[in-house]
């Protein structure tokens, strides 16, 4: 059954919050330096100010913006994020198709590679190797793309193998076709909803990976980053100091707002795309 | 057959390849002296004597084929190094807290695992429903809040403005409890980390289940068993979830390394003295030994869970191994 | 137990339809009494699958039902899931097509046949003797019950779904498809079986696309296509005696072991699910039928009773306004002489819609006569020939030309050799008076019926420049171009040699059953009569001597004349 995918994605309640939710984050991640009010670096006000109409979310402990920061780590969350998913997906794309296409030794090694790195916790290797470096992004977007491909590898491989098989694809190889205009032709478009689906899965824990990473303080603290808010808004987690309304909770619900919309996307890509899980292909016998 | 077996332990070795490659070799090919990028920030403390009694310890004289040998057989002997920071042995300072997070990663597990089945199966049963729609809803939801904000919500709520449960530790320190009381303090002190870390598994369980119950409900086994008049509730589990729950038994390995990942925050939020507190702290003192074991010893424990699940599997799934 | 379908309507909601559903069953009405079986027969879509799951109320759940379903006299139609479970399996089980993982992959087979035994409440050890037992007397050999469904094979997994159904005794059996993926031998031993189980009183509903299999195991037969039952019959008239175009459509597209004919498929292609809408105005096999009449296109059929009223006997009924297959030639106690020498004596025939009929006879048989006799050509002696019901010497002799091609034995003969293609096609139209700006089209049209070019050079070409099988070709074209409803073969193809020959016959009954037109073929070869022909009459001195489906006539031909027509065909002597 030929899908248009954008009608369906336009028809499901859920993908369409999650897209809404997104864009939102993603617009005011993309303006933040226009936005925000202060400069996130700088102190503007003497600390522990509360809310007011100058300072949205009041100041932290040595007097920054808590808005702005807010505002520039969500900038740093998304842009990692994104630049982790891209990473991820054209390494797994690469390894997965190649070794559908390869075949033999070659795809031996990489799949089990991918078997490999499963039972590797991610995080673990994240922390040893920000330990070994200097804690700099790149190299964890680089090092946290290496250790996530191997889900996106494996789907790729599966679904170009069955590709592989199909007539229209033997068809074309019969005519004639170059490897590069069946993998354009036949072989890419299809694997579209996986690519998507990956992105957004990949996006995801990439996201989370970066708040909790700079939780734990692998990240130069300088970055703005959510986890690292949620970090030093901790030490001062006092009932009677009160800051966690304004200076804890803000991160805490943006992140989540943020994984949310992500997995609501993921969630509504996976629905449209397995035609085993719509609802409306009950088949009269 | 044959052949399964075999992928499987390749795939075990090249673990313990990206292990050791991680552990010993990614060290020393750094670029720059080893000593230094292992310690550094912790440079100015170090004294000429220091230094090279570190370079004797690490073997760092010796060729790279020898240090291997040394580093293989320390590993055998369940040497994991020795953390200069702590003063402790790696290995000792990881046992004393790994019992803490096996209880509390396997409570969790099975936790989640019941409530993720459970919830799944009854939700794709009742598809489009109210109760379905709902469930689906706030899971969805939930499963975007990570466990690092569950965490700090939880804390912040029940334990610094309730004050209901205690914020630190495993067990109240000192308190010389014995028998019943001991087991109490400790489940005490265990419910907020364990409420935390499985409610941010249950999401991901159920959202798996349901998926795949929604395929296993159209097979035509359960029209079958339908057709043979058996109970609802019969057809649900033991024709249908039954069948369900292999995609979640091949996943059990990825599950338990996620489960592992929660585990390090939620144990920093609530200083609760597993493994995660001590990653926590060997990052705060840029103790690389003690991280290294740390990492071998979470690798390990995912492999052998990963080679009982894959012996197990054949008894759950009858179909796999069989020659046509 | 009976079983029983009261007007029973089911429709899926399917969004995207017209009316956001579909039709799958339409006011089915079957009985089943104890110790019999009913077959149900028909194309994939017809329904045949839905019927099985209504009758243990197994419909998905986008599907509503109306309508009643008796098990043994309780309305099930209406009961809740809950109430069903007692029901199902205790009074009506069945076995389902063996598709997929219709078996539970993860438990043994054992386990799933004793099931519904340890449901009811027998012990374990009871249920599993008694189940043992069960799949002993489906010869699923000692020890093999404790495998898993994917370690035995189809054949026996069908004998462990059988096993499963008759663990309770049912009163009730439903079989969908039992014996679509098993072998010969696994087949004979089901239906011997299942003839067991009616013989000990159960009712049973089959399900089935395998023809050869209903008279086997069912006393009647139903046809469904499309969501009604078209025809109701006694399964022994399925194969020999089908009275409705479908039904025989069906049975021409069967390959049976005893029949030579070229299997033929029915023609046209099934209507598509979404297209019809709940109100039905017309006959539903209208526009694939090879004998409709104005009145089909305009409303709905009704069932009329098949068969002979003056026999008390119930032959089922037939849905169709011509009241089943239309006669539309026969021929009345006919005599014909050439001065003194009788050529036909007493000649009764009929020729059915959309039928082929093989004339056979040697030369001087009188099968020349008889053809031309029905083609109005030639007038009878005595006797009369009806045409659709009209006498042929009353019809206009021009306007009954246009409804008979003739194809003659000689197409140089035939065709006047200072006539192109091009002309001779088209004098017919001329003839008629139709040739007019279209007939370019029409003649090209016919061309590419009989797969000939239609360049203008070819069109221009004389009857020597062609060959034979060509020029014959040309002789189709021309005697189609009038759209008749009946073909006239008269020896068409024995002039030619047997490759071209072969083309040419296959190309006849193409063009017949694409066009649903009736078709006599007048042959002294039996082997080709045999080979294209439904029904065979054997002509011999000026009489008939065989008249009967053309598989009867070679496998037990009762005519010495036609015993040795068909010895010497087969090169004895």
């Amino acid at each position: 059954m030929h899908i248009k995918p954008f009608q369906e994605f336009a028809k499901d309640k859920i993908g369409v919050a999650g897209l809404v939710l997104i864009l939102f984050l993603f617009t005011t991640a993309i303006l933040a330096p226009v936005i925000a009010p202060h400069d996130p670096w700088d102190y503007s006000a003497s600390a522990f100010q509360p809310p007011s109409r100058e300072h949205l979310l009041g100041t932290n402990d040595i007097g920054y913006d808590i808005f702005s920061e807010l505002l520039w780590a969500l900038r740093t969350s998304i842009l990692f994020g994104i630049a982790v998913a891209t990473i991820t997906c054209t390494i797994g794309i690469v390894l997965g198709v190649s070794a559908a296409l390869i075949g033999g030794m070659y795809d031996m090694i990489v799949m089990r590679l991918a078997d490999a790195l499963l039972a590797i916790p991610t995080i673990m290797v994240l922390i040893l190797i920000a330990a070994y470096f200097k804690p700099s992004t790149t190299v964890l977007i680089i090092a946290l793309s290496l250790v996530l491909w191997q889900t996106i590898a494996r789907g790729m491989r599966a679904q170009t193998l069955s590709l592989k098989t199909k007539l229209y694809v033997k068809a074309a190889k019969n005519t004639g076709a170059p490897t590069s205009y069946i993998m354009y032709k036949h072989i890419m478009p299809e694997l579209f909803p996986l690519y998507a689906m990956g992105f957004v899965t990949k996006a995801r824990i990439a996201v989370f990976m970066e708040a909790g990473l700079s939780f734990l303080g692998i990240f130069d603290p300088t970055t703005k980053s959510l986890g690292i808010m949620m970090s030093y808004a901790m030490r001062y987690l006092d009932p009677c100091f009160g800051v966690w309304f304004n200076w804890l909770l803000p991160p805490v619900v943006a992140l989540s707002l943020l994984i949310i919309s992500l997995g609501l996307i993921s969630y509504a890509i996976e629905e449209i795309f397995d035609p085993r899980l719509r609802r409306n292909n009950v088949t009269p016998i | 057959m044959r052949n399964r077996t075999m992928k499987m332990v390749v795939a075990y070795l090249l673990t313990i390849f990206i292990l050791l490659f991680l552990n010993f070799l990614l060290p020393r090919l750094l670029p720059g002296d080893a000593i230094l990028a292992m310690y550094s920030g912790h440079e100015t403390l170090m004294t000429e004597e220091m230094y090279a009694e570190l370079v004797r310890m690490h073997g760092l004289d010796l060729p790279l084929h020898e240090q291997f040998f040394i580093y293989l057989t320390e590993l055998a002997h369940g040497d994991l190094g020795y953390s200069y920071i702590c003063h402790a042995s790696t290995a000792d300072l990881i046992m004393g807290a790994l019992p803490w997070t096996l209880l509390l990663v396997g409570t969790s597990f099975i936790l989640s695992a019941v409530a993720g089945i459970v919830l799944g199966v009854e939700s794709s049963w009742r598809r489009g429903g109210r109760f379905d729609k709902t469930l689906l809803t706030f899971m969805l939801l939930l499963d975007g809040i990570p466990s690092l904000a569950i965490g700090i919500t939880s804390l912040t709520v029940f334990c610094l403005y309730f004050g209901w449960f205690p914020s630190t530790g495993a067990m109240t320190p000192y308190s010389g409890a014995e028998g019943i009381e001991y087991i109490k303090d400790v489940l005490w002190h265990l419910v907020l980390p364990l409420a935390t870390l499985t409610l941010s598994m249950i999401p991901g369980d159920y959202l798996l289940i349901r998926n795949s119950m929604l395929l296993t409900i159209r097979e035509p086994y359960v029209l079958t068993a339908r057709a043979k008049g058996i109970k609802n509730r019969r057809i649900k589990y033991l024709h249908a979830a039954r069948n369900a729950i292999l995609p979640f038994a091949t996943r059990i390995g990825i599950r338990i390394a996620y489960l592992i990942t929660g585990a390090l925050f939620i144990e920093t939020i609530f200083a609760y003295p597993g493994l995660g507190l001590l990653t926590y702290h060997a990052i705060s003192n840029r103790d690389l030994p003690l991280m290294q074991g740390i990492l071998t010893v979470s690798v390990i424990l995912v492999l052998l869970i990963n080679i009982v699940v894959d012996l197990m599997y054949k008894k759950i799934d009858p179909r796999v191994g069989y020659a046509y | 137990m009976s079983l029983q379908f009261k007007n029973l309507n089911v429709r899926y909601g399917v969004s995207g339809s017209p009316d956001d559903h579909i039709t799958a069953l339409d006011n089915i009405s079957i009985k089943i009494n104890e110790g019999e079986c009913v077959s149900v027969v028909g194309e994939s879509g017809s329904g045949k699958s839905t019927l099985a799951l209504a009758s243990m109320k197994l419909l998905a759940p986008n599907a509503v039902m109306t309508g009643q379903v008796l098990v043994g006299g309780t309305d099930v139609s209406g009961l809740s899931d809950s109430e069903m479970e007692t029901i199902r399996w205790n009074e009506i089980a069945i076995v389902f097509q063996n598709y997929g993982d219709v078996l539970n992959p993860v438990h043994r087979i054992i386990d799933q046949v004793a099931e519904p035994l340890i449901k009811n409440g027998e012990s374990r050890s009871i249920a599993r003797e008694r189940s043992e037992r069960m799949l002993d007397y489906l010869k699923i050999k000692a020890g093999r019950d404790i495998l898993y469904p994917h370690q035995i094979s189809a054949g026996e997994r069908q004998r462990v779904l059988m096993a499963m159904a008759l663990i309770t005794d049912p009163g009730i059996l439903v079989l969908d498809e039992p014996v679509a993926s098993v072998d010969a031998i696994t087949k004979s031993y089901l239906a011997e079986v299942i003839n067991e189980q009616v013989d000990a009183g159960k009712a049973v509903l089959l399900i089935t696309h395998d023809l050869s299999f209903v008279p086997i195991c069912s006393d009647r037969c139903e046809v469904l296509y499309f969501g009604s039952i078209l025809e109701s019959l006694p399964s022994h008239e399925l194969l020999d005696a089908p009275r409705h175009p479908y039904t025989r459509a069906l049975v021409r597209s069967f390959p049976m072991m005893e029949r030579a004919k070229d299997l033929a498929g029915v023609r046209g292609v099934p209507p598509s699910m979404f297209s019809r809408s709940s109100e039905r105005s017309c006959c539903i096999f209208q526009p694939r039928c090879t004998q409709s009449i104005g009145v089909c296109s305009q409303k709905e059929p009704q069932a009329v009773p098949r068969g002979d009223s003056s026999v008390k006997e119930d032959y089922g009924y037939v849905v169709c306004h011509r009241g089943g297959i239309a006669t539309m030639v026969s021929v009345k106690d006919v005599s014909k002489s050439y001065k003194d020498l009788r050529v036909l004596s007493d000649i009764s025939l009929t020729l059915d819609e959309g039928e082929i009929l093989a004339l056979v006879g040697e030369t001087g048989s009188g099968k020349t006569t008889l053809a031309y006799l029905i083609a109005g050509t030639i007038k009878p002696d005595s006797g009369e020939i009806l045409f659709r019901g009209r006498g042929v010497s009353d019809i206009d002799r021009k306007e009954f030309a246009k409804t008979v091609g003739i194809v003659y034995q000689s197409p140089r003969d035939s065709i006047s050799h200072r006539f192109t293609v091009s002309e001779a096609i088209a004098e017919p139209l001329h003839i008629h008076g139709e040739f007019d700006d279209e007939s370019g089209d029409r003649i090209e049209s016919a061309l590419r019926e009989v797969q000939l070019p239609v360049d203008e050079y070819f069109l221009q070409k004389y009857p020597h420049e062609l060959s034979g099988g060509e020029l014959q070709r040309v002789a189709i074209a021309r005697a189609l171009i009038m759209k008749p409803h009946l073909l006239i073969a008269d020896e068409s193809t024995s002039f030619l040699d047997s490759s071209v020959q072969a083309k040419v016959l296959r190309l006849l009954l193409d063009l017949q059953n694409e066009r649903g037109i009736s078709m006599l073929f007048v042959t002294h070869d039996i082997g080709v009569a045999r080979k294209v022909s439904d029904r065979i009459a054997v002509l011999h001195g000026g009489k008939i001597v065989e008249n009967a489906p053309a598989h009867r006539v070679i496998a037990n031909p009762e005519h010495p004349y036609t015993k040795q027509l068909i010895g010497v065909a087969k090169g004895g002597g």
